[in-house]
């Protein structure tokens, strides 16, 4: 049986790291609300570049044709497909970063399905992690930006997957990210980021795609606007998975603290158990002394 | 005679810059300037690093724009950037130091993509330059 020592003991170290869970909570939480600003912040830039880029698509899809221009789908049969995984750079976030790769591995799976071949380009040292144990082959990794990835941070990122599209390493790229609904709630999802085709921005309602002039001419617009409208996607997934990603790890912490308090107080029961068993013992003993000298 | 305005909307991966109503747009494409008024047939266009001036009426506010395009279309002109600054933003000594910086750069002949860098910076300085309101001594060739 357990002494009123050792008890006291496990008190004080659940107490220990209930003070760091809650701490960790606090500080994901901050993290959180800064991600969740500089979302909202992009959101009217996100939204107007989705509207402007379909109407830019929308407009030019019967005057150049994918021979000229290799972003747009149909340049070439598409055999190796990149899968871009977004996930944490640590743990501690509940089963966020599985999520996420089981999104990915999901994702992967249907393009080999349908007879391509698969790599991954991860972001976030988890992503990483959970890949490689599944034996799936990456190409390349970013890692420390998962937290509060920039404009730049997308925009290196783009510059390489570009690279690998152009050389033809990779004939199509789907990107695996979590949206962020609210403090609690993300859904993985994923996108097809190249190549670019008109169905992926179906024209708003009533809004004609009508007849757009490009200044100075279409090719020279969308080879400056593209790469553009890519850094910019990028961007979102990488913003609105470290937002969620933040959210994952304060529930998780919050959940930790809250067992922590369980724990403590069922501790606490048994602890007042013990000592009143062990008086109780004492007692009788006396008792039982006194009375065998009589 | 008041002339039709439309809807201005300048905006950035940071914030929502501009996003009013105007008379008038004049814009630094990479092919020139361009100036749009209410009823401009629908357009897509890259710009260069430059101030961009719209008219409030008989007011005039201006922005320097870095890395963006613009869409023109029937009701508004949608103007994506990287960034964008208004007057009251721009840092005059630094942007008189980058400016300095990349003319010192320039002339000592480097490497090509360093020349190619440095002639970005210079012209994103005398842009914040132009915006502040400074004089712009002729830069020596």
């Amino acid at each position: 049986m357990a002494t009123t020592r050792d008890i006291k003991g496990r008190i004080r170290s659940v107490t220990t790291t209930k003070k760091t869970t809650k701490a960790m909570n606090l500080v994901s939480s901050a993290k959180m609300a800064r991600a969740r600003g500089r979302l909202n912040a992009a959101n009217p830039y996100f939204m107007l570049t989705r509207k402007t880029i379909g109407d830019i698509i929308n407009g030019c899809v019967e005057i150049i044709s994918a021979e000229d221009f290799p972003f747009f789908e149909g340049n070439r049969p598409l055999k190796k497909a990149l899968v871009v995984a977004i996930a944490n750079d640590r743990g501690l976030c509940g089963g966020y970063n599985a999520n996420v790769t089981k999104k990915a591995a999901m994702v992967a799976a249907e393009l080999s399905d349908d007879g391509k071949d698969v790599t991954f380009l991860t972001i976030g040292n988890k992503a990483r992690d959970f890949l490689r144990r599944g034996g799936a082959r990456i190409i390349s990794h970013y890692g420390g930006i998962s937290e509060s990835p920039t404009v730049l941070d997308a925009q290196d990122i783009v510059k390489e997957l570009v690279g690998l599209y152009e050389q033809g390493t990779v004939d199509e790229i789907h990107v695996v990210y979590t949206e962020f609904v609210s403090a609690i709630t993300y859904v993985p999802k994923s996108i097809r980021m190249l190549p670019l085709s008109a169905g992926d921005f179906p024209p708003e309602e009533g809004h004609k795609a009508g007849l757009i002039k490009f200044e100075p001419s279409s090719t020279d617009v969308l080879t400056r606007v593209i790469p553009k409208y890519l850094s910019t996607t990028m961007y979102e997934t990488l913003i609105t998975s470290a937002a969620s990603g933040q959210g994952a790890t304060m529930t998780a912490m919050d959940s930790a603290t809250e067992n922590a308090e369980n724990i403590i107080d069922n501790l606490t029961l048994v602890l007042n158990r013990v000592r009143q068993a062990a008086i109780t013992q004492e007692i009788s003993e006396i008792v039982g002394g006194a009375n065998a000298l009589e | 005679m008041a002339t039709k305005k439309f809807r201005l909307k300048i905006v950035t991966p940071t914030r929502l810059t501009v996003d009013k109503d105007v008379s008038m747009v004049i814009m630094q494409t990479i092919d020139g300037q361009i100036g749009v008024q209410a009823g401009h047939i629908p357009v897509v266009t890259v710009l260069d690093h430059g101030v961009l001036r719209y008219y409030d009426d008989e007011k005039i506010e201006q922005v320097a724009v870095f890395g963006g395009y613009a869409e023109i279309n029937q009701k508004e002109v949608i103007v994506l950037a990287e960034t964008a600054e208004r007057p009251e933003d721009i840092d005059v000594e630094r942007a008189r130091q980058a400016k300095e910086r990349a003319n010192r750069y320039l002339a000592e002949q480097r490497a090509e993509m360093d020349t190619m860098r440095a002639k970005v910076a210079l012209r994103k300085s005398l842009v914040r330059l132009e915006l502040s309101g400074q004089p712009l001594t002729p830069d020596k060739k």
